[in-house]
């Protein structure tokens, strides 16, 4: 077998493992697919009323599915701090394998996360009366830029897992690093509600410019080609950052886990 | 016969703390060395090195010749590592660990069941195979952590502290395993904290201390630095001290010592076992009823307060307590 070969087989070996831990220890799964249903319900029908935004369901899911992949992108710390903490990580390294293997098993398993929580997104979009207007292929366009940016968010997840000191902060850092993004961009509210000296911070935030794209893909006119390139450039730059850092890191090996 | 482990001058430092400062030790091939030392000594440190999961500041290792540090994905087929904490996945059976291991050896899906099932039923674990492991006592998953090392059926094996937290039988039932290890050709490098561990499996024994080697030879060797085991008899009479003194010499071949006030007769001995039981026969003929009458072995801390003039810090009751 190729090197490549060998690695994409490793590769896939642990992502079933993560892959099976997920479906047996459900909790992540659950939060996953369960936390966009209560944020779309909540901002849809307690807070969209309130606020004077024309078609603000069809602002909202976009953005609430932006949010989703994010969210879930982010638990695939949660797996790394438990491998870190029990001592799996390390039993991964002293074995001939590549270290990509190890990576790609998790963010691979965590693209099970981010499928179950779009699609809950989506289903609860869908339920309440909200379509997608472009055709199909805009519409999976958008789906594929969803997981492209779930990809980056994950990684950057994985950078943060591997570098913080004790399992216990890899666990809380690389699941929360998303959350003052989410918040201060244009995913649930348009950036022009948010006082003055925010806005900048909001428009050029990636989980803005994800959302304004695929608003765009989804229920925008002319093809969004612009929003897009700019979309892909944070999405690139992520991942660029992201990669070859967590691999030397996982090289140089996270602290060992007792107690940490 | 050539070394399959060789540490040279290794040295790691953890901010303040100088966790190795110039350890070296080798390992001829097929044998056993015990690394003996309490807790802070530096064997974790040096097992983590060894394993390739940790550079070193200074000093070099080798497996089977090849240098750890500058080769770690050769060395790393040359290795079997169980940590000193169990890496088991809790989620998945212990055939499913073992099966997810032969996969990442590359051994194919069905050879990779085979060795497990095989696995399972060597180290005594065939029926719980099916079970998840987070259901699995402590002796269990020590012998599924240790299963898990030998999956590709590594030629040098790295072991921190196997019996750790075992009972009695627990870890006879390790120390089986271990011996049929070495008899299938393994080379060992033991980690333990336990001067009996180290007597019973180890062909050779280095006692570290902060860092560094401080004593090394064989186990007899060590033990006849320290004084080994002795035999104590403890009389509720003490007429009977002359008569039970003659008779100890008799059983342990000389070197019978007298502590009257203590009412107690001892002398150092080589198989206790036996020599107990010949003991016990003889004393019963005598007509003498001993108050109590036993093995005493030297521990860890008796041996560092021999080679260093102090205990060992902190003492290794200390460490179990806390662990
Ligand atoms: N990651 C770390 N960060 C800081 N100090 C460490 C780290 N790992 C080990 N040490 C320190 O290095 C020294 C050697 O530790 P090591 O774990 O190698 O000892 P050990 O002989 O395995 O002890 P034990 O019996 O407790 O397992 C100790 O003083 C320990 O506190
Ligand atoms: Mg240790």
């Amino acid at each position: 077998m190729s090197e490549l070969g060998a690695m994409l087989a490793g590769s896939a070996v642990l992502a079933r493992r993560n892959l099976r831990r997920a479906w047996r220890l459900p909790g992540l799964l659950l939060l996953a697919a369960g936390q966009p249903v209560a944020v779309a319900l909540f901002l849809g029908y307690v807070i969209g009323p309130v606020l004077a935004v024309t078609g603000y369901r069809d602002f909202l899911l976009p953005g609430v599915s932006t949010q989703a992949v994010a969210f879930a992108g982010g638990l695939v710390a949660v797996g790394l701090a438990a491998d870190r903490r029990r001592g799996a990580l390390d039993r991964l390294r002293a074995l001939p394998i590549s270290r990509w293997s190890v990576l790609f098993g998790h963010v691979g398993a965590n693209l099970g996360a981010q499928l179950a929580a779009l699609a809950t997104a989506v289903a609860t979009g869908l339920v309440t009366g909200w379509r997608i207007d472009a055709g199909p292929g805009r519409a999976l366009a958008g789906f594929a830029l969803l997981l492209a940016f779930g990809q980056a968010v994950a990684w950057v997840s994985v950078v943060l897992g591997l570098a913080a000191r004790t399992a216990q902060g890899a666990r809380r850092l690389g699941l929360v690093w998303t959350y003052p993004f989410v918040l201060v961009s244009c995913a649930f509210l348009p950036t022009g509600e948010l006082p003055g000296w925010l806005r900048p911070i909001a428009e050029w935030n990636p989980v803005s410019v994800v959302a304004t794209a695929l608003r765009e893909l989804w229920h925008g006119g002319a093809f969004p080609a612009r929003e897009l390139a700019l979309a892909l450039v944070w999405i690139v730059g992520l991942l660029v950052a992201a990669v070859p850092t967590a691999y030397r890191l996982l090289a140089r090996g996270p602290r060992p886990g007792a107690g940490a | 016969m050539a070394d399959a482990i060789v540490a040279e001058g290794l040295a790691k430092r953890y901010g303040q703390v100088q966790a190795l400062a110039g350890l070296s030790l080798s390992v001829p091939q097929g044998t056993v060395l015990g690394v003996l030392g309490p807790t802070g000594a530096g064997k974790t440190t040096t097992v983590r090195i060894l394993a390739t999961l940790l550079r070193p500041d200074r000093g070099r290792g080798f497996v089977n010749g090849i240098d750890v540090v500058a080769e770690p994905e050769h060395a790393r087929r040359q290795l079997g590592v169980s940590a000193q904490q169990t890496a088991v996945d809790g989620f998945l059976t212990g055939f499913e660990q073992l099966e997810l291991l032969g996969r990442l050896h590359r051994l194919g899906r069905r050879r990779a069941r085979s060795r497990a099932e095989e696995l399972l039923e060597r180290l005594h674990l065939a029926e719980a195979g099916s079970r998840a492991v987070r259901t699995y006592p402590l002796a269990m998953r020590r012998r599924l952590d240790l299963a898990a090392a030998l999956v590709a059926a590594p030629p040098v094996l790295l072991l921190d502290e196997p019996t750790r937290g075992l009972d009695p039988r627990g870890r006879l039932g390790m120390w089986d395993v271990l011996t049929e290890r070495v008899r299938a050709g393994c080379t060992l490098l033991l980690c333990t904290a336990q001067l009996d561990e180290a007597d019973q499996l180890a062909d050779e024994i280095v006692v570290i201390d902060r860092g560094r080697v401080i004593a090394g030879g064989t186990p007899e060797e060590l033990k006849r630095r320290i004084g080994g085991e002795r035999i104590q008899v403890v009389l509720g009479n003490r007429a009977e001290t002359q008569v039970v003194e003659d008779i100890l010499n008799r059983v342990c071949g000389g070197q019978a010592a007298v502590l009257p006030d203590q009412h107690l007769v001892q002398a150092p001995v080589t198989g206790g076992a036996q020599a107990l039981v010949e003991l016990v026969r003889r004393l019963d003929a005598a007509g003498i009823e001993p108050v109590d009458i036993g093995i005493h072995r030297a521990s860890l801390d008796d041996m560092f307060l021999k080679l260093t003039g102090q205990a060992a810090t902190p003492t290794v009751a200390e460490e179990e307590a806390r662990t």
